[in-house]
């Protein structure tokens, strides 16, 4: 044989490999988009932007990913847009929470379930947090506590979502370990974390319960805040050491924020398997801790069926919790 | 006899009357005007504080965004730093879609009530256990789909400041009103005590006249309404005063009716003692026993008609059951002799029953010889004089009917004055008390005596009506 037909043969191997494995180059979808379904400054603006930054960062997307914002409902507003308008929108992914699935559990998010999208992955956790003006009386969660029994009118708490929402989920429990009766509390609702912290600035309430990562994004630019207690098991590394946990200052409660990504319904399964993918390479990447924990998030890696099946048990374990206390559940 | 009719209790004061009228009139009055003056306020002034609330909540409208395909509310805590400035409360606020997904604000504000899209409806309710006052709106989330998702905004501020205005209000009208009450009723005391300032002048006046003072009373300075009984009051005065002129005139009369007679008699005395010739002595005797019996005749009327008209009032003389028709027939024999000497005829028809009257017996007796008397003496010799007696209802009716001239009608209507006489009898002696002294008994025993002509021929029917008794067995 001539060495003309074996490069023919070669580069016939290599075609019929490449067609084999369609992944291996297969384009990305067009006008990729990251919808936040908040208002800016909160968590799901910083999942958004973590992804945004890591995407690029590893080169699995080549297009610069646009961040919008969808606020209404912990994501309710815009699960139904998606689901009723939007359903093969491959471009498009939109960030969810642990408060998503919560609100979910509850059946907030209108006719829908967690089976009625596409979970691609998720990226990261986060923790719950109870954050206070700097300059605030209260120097302790403990102390916090105290205050509101003697006077649950004198304490305003605020939280990125209304009642049955993760974070008066996190208030909730923390007053039922002090023993306060939960529906005393004098609470105050907004549309996400950015809009608790600025109210929390401006005096209008007195302790917001957050998370971790938008909370310390806001300290870190400036805000005059400070974390009281952190909703994790142990104390969490880097300059966060020096926030003492829930469990220590005698509230045993727990609540981590699982943050990652959805796609409509009727997006392809090619579309959705290029997600999953993509966002597999990246958190793989080397450089993926550093963003982490730059936006004060760690490690949790999960995409496609881990993802849907984490959401599914997380959903069933909200269910739970909220006829513990009395909140109606879907 | 004291009337106490009309619920009249004696002696009250004036002022307290008036009080009593008009006082709960006024409170009643006063409590319902405050009631609407109040009610008033608190619609007004709901008006005013609620614009501030309706503007607050048109603001968060307008900050409400939906630009994304969420719904997007901006924080108005910056607004409401202007809103609390004026309303001196604690503001709260809630949004919510009616889908259920978006609750931003104070979510546990009560439910707002029934709203019509685009309307803003202020609600009263409690929020952390303060009065608050609640503007809702709903409208359309997106203009160009009416019936779709609504967004529900809630502004609600406490209602301190609200009440405490409104309360200064009604306190103020609460003022107010009491001191126009007061007023008033100052202005009624002095009114009712001027008003009654002329009777006390009145009282004084009265107070210092002479006992036997009866001119009437001033009346042009005192109060219409008091004219009338002061009026009826110099009207009875007057009528005292006639009545006393009456009995002057009577005496006046009666001594000058005694004293001819007796002139006559003294000068006939003197005459007689002139006289020589015993014939003439006796012939002017005889006439002054004639003269005399005339006074005699008169003092007796006179001494009649006084009884009389005291029996009106007393029992001096006592009124017994009599037999009329009995009375009747006995002065009819009394006068036989008078009758025939002047050739005339009585008759007397009795009724067949006994009638029964209560009278004193000798004045009936006096009164019918008077009129008897005065038929004798006015008709013409020969003539006829009937008596008739009948019961009428329960009436017993003397009737004395004579031949005579009868009596003129403006006489007749003076017919009981005493001392009047018939214009045609200048001639005929007679006092003229004999009507007088029949009336006076017909009125003592409860009846009533009538003069008029008679309608067949010429003369007078004298007719005596006297209420008939029924009589006591046995």
């Amino acid at each position: 044989m001539t060495k003309r037909i074996q490069a023919t043969i070669a580069a016939a191997f290599a075609s019929v490999a490449v067609l084999a494995f369609p992944t291996v180059g297969k384009t990305e979808p067009a006008k990729p988009e990251c919808i936040a379904p908040a208002q800016p400054g909160g968590g799901f603006d910083i999942t958004c932007k973590l992804a945004q930054a890591s995407l690029q960062n590893s080169g699995a997307l080549k297009a610069p990913l646009r961040v919008s914002y969808m606020p209404g409902g912990i994501g309710a507003v815009a699960y139904n847009s998606i689901v009723g308008q939007r359903r093969a929108e491959a471009g498009t992914i939109i960030a969810f929470s642990a408060g998503s699935l919560l609100n979910i559990a509850q059946g907030k998010f209108g006719a829908y379930t967690e089976k009625d999208v596409r979970w691609v992955a998720n990226i990261g956790t986060d923790y719950g947090a109870v954050v206070v003006q700097q300059d605030s009386v209260h120097k302790s969660l403990t102390e916090l506590m105290a205050a509101i029994k003697a006077d649950p009118a004198s304490v305003i708490i605020g939280a990125g979502g209304t009642i049955g929402s993760q974070d008066w989920m996190k208030a909730a429990l923390t007053a039922r370990a002090a023993g306060i009766d939960y529906k005393t509390m004098r609470f105050v609702a907004f549309e996400g974390g950015g809009d608790c912290a600025t109210a929390l600035q401006g005096g209008h309430v007195h302790v917001c319960m957050n998370d971790v990562g938008d909370s310390q994004a806001a300290i870190d630019g400036g805000a005059p805040l400070k974390l009281l207690a952190i909703f994790s098991e142990q104390r969490l590394p880097g300059k966060l050491a020096e926030v003492p946990t829930a469990a220590e200052q005698g509230f045993d409660i727990k609540w981590p924020i699982a943050r990652g990504f959805y796609v409509g319904p009727d997006v392809s399964d090619a579309d959705y398997k290029w997600w999953a993918d993509a966002f597999a390479t990246t958190m793989k990447s080397p450089d993926y801790a550093k963003l982490l924990q730059e936006r004060n998030l760690f490690t949790l890696p999960m995409t496609a069926e881990e993802t849907t099946a984490f959401v599914h048990s997380q959903v069933a374990a909200y269910k739970k919790l909220a006829t513990d206390f009395g909140l109606a559940t879907k | 006899m004291i009337n106490r009719k009309a619920g009249a209790l004696p002696g009250r004061r004036l002022a307290v009357t008036l009080g009593l009228w008009t006082l709960p009139a006024l409170i009643v009055g006063m409590i319902s005007t405050l009631w609407f003056s109040a009610t008033t306020i608190n619609e007004l002034a709901d008006s005013a504080y609620d614009r501030s609330l309706a503007g607050a909540i048109r603001a968060i409208d307008s900050n409400v965004s939906t630009q994304s395909g969420g719904v997007g509310v901006e924080q108005p805590y910056q607004l409401f730093k202007f809103f609390e400035l004026t309303a001196q409360g604690a503001v709260y606020f809630n949004v919510t879609t009616d889908d259920g997904f978006v609750q931003i604000g104070d979510v546990l504000l009560p439910p707002p009530p029934d709203l019509t899209s685009g309307e803003i409806r202020f609600s009263d309710d409690t929020y952390l256990g303060q009065a608050i006052r609640v503007g809702s709106l709903k409208r359309p989330l997106s203009p160009t789909a009416p019936e779709g998702t609504h967004i529900i905004i809630q502004v609600a501020e406490t209602k301190g400041s609200r009440v405490a205005f409104q309360n200064e209000l009604i306190g103020r009208a609460v003022l107010r009103d009491f001191l126009v009450i007061l007023a008033l009723v100052l202005l009624l005391a002095a009114g009712a005590y001027a008003a009654v300032k002329p009777l006390n002048r009145l009282r004084e006046a009265i107070d210092k006249r002479e006992p036997d003072d009866l001119t009437p009373v001033e009346v042009a300075s005192l109060p219409l309404e008091v004219r009338p009984l002061v009026e009826a009051v110099n009207r009875l005065m007057q009528r005292n005063v006639e009545q006393a002129d009456q009995q002057r005139r009577f005496l006046d009369d009666a001594s000058h009716q005694l004293r001819t007679p007796m002139a006559i008699m003294r000068t006939q005395l003197d005459v007689a003692l002139h006289q020589q010739n015993l014939d003439d002595i006796r012939q002017t005797l005889l006439s002054s026993r004639n003269v005399l019996d005339r006074s005699v005749r008169t003092t007796n009327q006179l001494l009649a008609l006084a009884r009389a008209r005291t029996s009106q009032g007393y029992d001096a003389y006592p009124q017994e059951q009599i037999a009329l028709e009995e009375t009747i027939a006995e002065t009819v024999r009394m006068l036989w002799s008078r009758i025939r000497s002047r050739r005339m005829d009585c008759v007397f028809e009795p009724p067949d029953a006994t009638v029964v009257v209560r009278a004193n017996e000798g004045l009936l007796q006096e009164a019918l010889v008077n009129v008897i008397d005065n038929a004798i003496a006015y008709a013409p010799p020969g003539s006829l004089i009937s008596i008739r007696l009948q019961i009428e209802n329960d009436r017993a009716l003397t009737e004395i009917m004579d031949e005579g001239p009868g009596m003129a009608d403006d006489e007749i209507a003076h017919a009981g004055s005493r001392f009047r006489r018939g214009s045609t009898k200048r001639s005929v002696d007679g006092s003229g008390l004999g009507l007088a002294i029949a009336l006076t008994v017909a009125r003592a025993s409860g009846g009533s005596m009538e003069v008029r002509n008679r309608p067949d021929r010429s003369g007078l029917v004298v007719s005596i009506s006297l209420p008939v008794v029924s009589p006591i067995p046995g």
